[in-house]
């Protein structure tokens, strides 16, 4: 029961005005379509580089959460899910919508997003601490395959090709051994004297997920497609109907929880599957896909339960749950912070801070959320055009912001246009960024591990040995046979 | 619009990591070739995994072509090039009102006198919270260029 007496701190003035900030941001950003979680929070990093450590956790974790139940307003209004996390919200969401009840679409939106996001929320606050304890006994062995597993992780869940995904791990991988060795202190691949501090993560991230984004929207061309008269409709009786839909809530919330739990995961699986159990287990199964309230409070309370859990592989291994969870890594690491049991002993003061405003953050989404239905018309009518230069401009400013060095802004530029045309082929961002953040820990743990295998009987034998070692290369190979099973069903399908 | 099959997109593949694997292999003196044993574990596995994508594409023939308009991208990519290019001599407040009001003009889908206003006023708004954001707030120094 730590966590109760970093409470306070949540609600010291400054906190809380971030907190809500963070909240109103994120649901606008969510609203706005092609603004997803992930690259609100990427684009939002640099800011957060200035602020103390709580705050900038804090207004992470704030737009992390309000991002996901915001990207619900676009899905139902639209029919253009504001995040791949609102996918499923989409089904009945939209048919909702055309029937005049976009209103009450939203409210159910919003109240299964708190319920399940305070449920995902007491999961991170009971089990990360337990976890994190276990993490005591990593060597640089075990630590050297949990970075490998995380990379495979992403690489398979958050790719349609595991090749390409392993590819795109190993490149991120590759592109963190630019600069110095951290344990020899020679210089690599240092073309330019600009690289020699290596790439930069923020101007990576930044790059890697909203350039391709903005590139994509051009092209597209996405436009405010049908607008919808929105009726008035009774906060407390969407409430109480809410309320009364409990298996679909339980449903929701559980499925949420456990795919939230899964490394490499991700909000859309977890909305996508929890529609499909309710579903199946639900009465009225022909109403679904015709604007069924189960269908969005199923969807919606999974892709927020999902946000917590999420967060506990992240914070005691450093394997993130979803991408956007592996954008809020980079958070952690630009503040020193590194995952592991240190952030509940040396850092526990932040750590619990930002927990507990992940909890108020759920009730700042309800009530502005709520309130905000009525204005969201507003904010997904903005054009693309105004859209994609306002995101490049924030982006370019962003990351020159965090260094005051002009390299960072061509290389976030350069990643971003290259990102474009490898997206083009089934190349995707996450399994990059990953590898590029956790190529560091890899690397060092690696050289470690061959310094002490070399007094021992090799490296070989070093990295493969142990209960320990042996467990999380197991788990390494489960996530790739499961890709390969996942891609050789979808080409069968 | 560009047309690239996944044929050529895989040789590219390939080819970079060959090109990185030299630079890994080759890279470094007798005495820092320490430095270089993971990049040499990394570009092997990225020469494993391509080669795999090529053998796969053999073996099923599933030739796919991805298309870029590059035509429609072509002013907001010319517009990037010229930030890299001018950004630390013009300044970045000039360049960004100008990549702002070009790409939102451009890509809008009326181009009236109207619309223009309207881009004008937006373009000015915007920038002003950038300024507000960044060299106020935030204590940003950008390259400027005179007042901008």
């Amino acid at each position: 029961m730590e966590f109760i007496g970093y409470f306070s701190n949540v609600f010291i003035f400054e906190n809380l005005l971030i907190l809500v900030l963070g909240t109103i941001g994120g649901l606008l950003m969510g609203a706005a379509p092609g603004l997803s979680p992930t690259m609100a929070v990427a684009l939002l990093i640099p800011f957060t580089f200035k602020m103390s450590p709580d705050q900038g956790l804090i207004m992470l974790g704030a737009v992390y959460t309000a991002t996901v139940a915001g990207g619900a307003i676009s899905a139902i209004l639209l029919k253009i899910p504001g995040a791949p996390a609102n996918i499923a919200t989409v089904m009945d969401g939209y048919p909702m919508a055309k029937s005049g009840k976009s209103k009450e679409a939203l409210h159910y939106c919003f109240i299964s997003s708190f319920i399940g996001g305070v449920i995902g929320i007491i999961i991170l606050i009971f089990f990360t601490p337990i976890l994190a304890n276990f993490a005591l006994k990593f060597g640089p062995s075990h630590m050297f395959w949990i970075a490998i597993f995380g990379v495979t992780v992403i690489a398979t869940l958050d790719s349609n090709s595991i090749i390409k995904g392993l590819f795109s791990g190993a490149i991120g991988l590759w592109l963190a051994t630019i600069g110095y060795d951290s344990v020899l202190g020679v210089e690599r691949f240092v073309f330019n004297p600009i690289f020699s501090g290596g790439i930069n993560i923020i101007a990576a991230l930044v790059g890697l997920f909203a350039i391709p984004q903005v590139l994509s929207m051009i092209e597209k061309k996405q436009l405010d497609s049908d607008q919808f008269q929105m009726e008035k409709k009774s906060i407390v009786q969407s409430i109480i109907y809410n309320l009364s839909r409990i298996k679909a809530l339980v449903v929701g919330s559980v499925s949420g929880v456990i795919i939230g739990l899964i490394p490499g995961a991700g909000g859309q699986i977890a909305g996508l599957v929890s529609y499909d159990q309710i579903k199946k287990l639900s009465k009225n199964k022909e109403n679904f896909g015709k604007g069924e309230p189960d269908g969005i409070i199923a969807a919606e309370s999974a892709n927020n339960a999902m946000v917590g859990p999420s967060l506990v592989p992240l914070l005691t291994l450093g394997v993130p749950g979803s991408p956007t969870a592996a954008v809020l890594l980079g958070g952690l690491l630009i503040h020193g912070m590194f995952p592991g049991p240190d952030l509940f002993t040396i850092y526990a003061e932040t750590t619990w801070t930002f927990i507990n405003s992940l909890l108020v953050a759920q009730f700042m989404m309800l009530i502005f959320g709520l309130y905000i239905s009525g204005l969201a018309k507003y904010v997904i009518k903005t054009p693309t055009n105004y859209m994609a230069a306002a995101i490049t401009i924030l982006a370019i400013f962003g990351t020159y912001s965090v260094q005051h060095n002009f390299a960072d802004v061509i290389v976030m530029l350069f990643l971003g246009v290259s990102m474009f045309f490898l997206s083009k082929f089934g190349f995707t961002a996450a399994p990059i960024v990953l590898g590029l953040i956790l190529g560091p820990i890899a690397e060092t743990n690696f050289s470690q591990a061959k310094i002490i295998a070399d007094t021992q009987e090799g490296i070989f034998r070093y990295l493969t040995s142990g209960y320990l070692n042996l467990t999380i290369i197991t788990l390494c190979i489960i996530s790739i046979v499961y890709g390969i099973i996942s891609e050789m069903k979808r080409k069968n399908a | 619009m560009l047309k690239i099959n996944n044929l050529t997109s895989l040789i590219c593949i390939l080819f970079i990591s060959i090109l990185l694997a030299f630079a890994s292999f080759t890279g470094g003196s007798e005495n820092t070739s320490e430095a270089y044993l993971f990049p040499k574990l990394i570009t092997s596995v990225m020469i494993i995994l391509s080669s795999f994508s090529l053998i796969f594409y053999f073996l099923n023939k599933t030739l796919s072509v991805a298309e870029v308009d590059i035509k429609k991208l072509s002013v907001y990519l010319v517009s990037l090039i010229i930030f890299i290019f001018l950004g630390e001599t013009i300044g970045f407040y000039l360049l960004a009102i100008l990549l702002f009001f070009i790409n939102s003009h451009y890509y809008s889908e009326n181009k009236n006198i109207k619309k223009i206003i309207q881009t004008i006023i937006i373009t000015t708004i915007f920038m002003l919270f950038i300024y507000f954001l960044f060299s106020i707030m935030l204590k940003v120094q950008v390259p400027r260029f005179f007042l901008f």
